[in-house]
């Protein structure tokens, strides 16, 4: 019984810290700004990057020479949002509030992936100036 | 406790992880700042060589690889208590209640080192794998009750610092997975020869896998926006 009860409250734990620990993680680039050569590449004008602009982030970023920094991260972060959207799609018709936070997290997932593009642009950018002084 | 082929495995990624965890902060000079997480690492690595040694010595199945891996595994999640103390007096720093709470973690330490060593004394000579994965259960689930309160903690003192955030939240995870699939394994004792029995190993590459994220990606001043983390509280 005890072991059943501890199963139990350790499953809720761990769901709750690990939404919690992506969370952290995508939220921590909250406060980088999008760049206006990412806005110029996605055409995203001048709005607020949205939820669906995530999966055109990553189209962009797979065209992108690959960087080993930030691969494990992106692929994290991926999963978390394929994660948000099942959450989002259930959970909207029982419970909005949780719907609506998902929606909040997918935002934070796409700000995410504006970030890792840029910085995956910036690394191309210097990758292919350093092939052109060795010309 | 793994067999040969995963254990050797596990052994090898682990030792990487633990080891890489060390050099990061030494390279990023940070193993003075977190001192209780580093010297935490170093012991795995450390306990980890020799419970390698052992299975090499005496075989995986001997009584004595059973000891060793037990009991290096036991004396990890008491020590991480020092950890946890460590984190509770960081994210209690700046209050009144510091250096209570750092009493508080001492007399748990205590308790739980004592509860630990009467429960391994009571059990004598006879040892079993049912009465370890209680007792890691028992030990494990404390810990994520004493994660639940430092977050807890975390949010209700609007702390921000990123690196302490996800360094707690990392913890929270192992010891949540790692006392849901002890609880498991005790729940049905019949798992015990299937992937349950090597999960706790798998699991325990969480920890230096996601603390060395957060050492080499998150610099020491990185803050959240305010009351970012109550978004999932």
């Amino acid at each position: 019984m005890i072991a059943a009860l501890i199963f139990v409250a350790s499953l809720a734990a761990f769901v709750q810290f690990l939404v919690s620990y992506c969370h952290s993680v995508v939220a921590a680039f909250g406060k980088v700004e999008v760049s206006p050569r990412v806005r110029e590449v996605a055409g995203m004008g001048s709005r607020e990057v949205a939820v669906d602009d995530f999966a055109r982030f990553l189209q962009l970023l797979h065209l992108c020479p690959e960087h080993d920094a930030d691969r494990v991260e992106i692929r994290a972060v991926k999963i978390y949002y394929a994660l948000l959207r099942a959450v989002a799609s259930v959970s909207h018709l029982f419970v909005p509030s949780v719907g609506a936070w998902a929606h909040r997290e997918r935002v934070g997932c796409s700000h995410f992936a504006a970030v890792a593009l840029d910085r995956r642009m910036e690394f191309s950018r210097d990758l292919f100036a350093r092939q052109a002084s060795m010309l | 406790m793994p067999g040969p082929t995963i254990y050797a495995t596990l052994f090898v990624v682990a030792l990487v992880l633990e080891g890489a965890f060390v050099v990061c902060a030494l390279y990023k000079r940070d193993f003075l700042r977190y001192l209780p997480l580093n010297l935490y690492m170093l012991l795995c690595v450390v306990g980890n060589l020799g419970v390698y040694v052992c299975s090499q010595t005496y075989g995986v199945h001997s009584r004595e690889y059973f000891y060793s891996y037990y009991s290096s595994d036991i004396l990890l999640s008491v020590l991480m208590y020092f950890v946890i103390a460590g984190l509770f007096s960081q994210v209690f720093a700046e209050t009144n209640f510091s250096h209570y709470v750092r009493g508080a973690a001492l007399i748990l330490l205590g308790l739980t080192v004592l509860f630990a060593f009467i429960s391994v004394r009571s059990e004598g000579q006879r040892l079993s794998t049912q009465f370890v994965v209680e007792l890691e259960q028992d030990l494990n689930f404390v810990g994520v009750v004493l994660m639940y309160v430092l977050w807890g903690a975390v949010i209700k003192l609007r702390e921000t610092r990123v690196r302490l955030v996800q360094v707690v939240l990392a913890l929270g995870v192992y010891f949540s997975a790692v006392a849901g699939v002890y609880a498991l394994r005790n729940l049905f004792p019949d798992l015990e020869f299937t992937a349950l029995r090597w999960m706790p190993a798998v699991i325990g590459l969480w920890l230096p896998l996601a603390w060395t994220y957060t050492f080499v990606r998150v610099p020491e001043e990185a803050r959240l926006a305010s009351g970012h983390m109550l978004v999932t509280s």
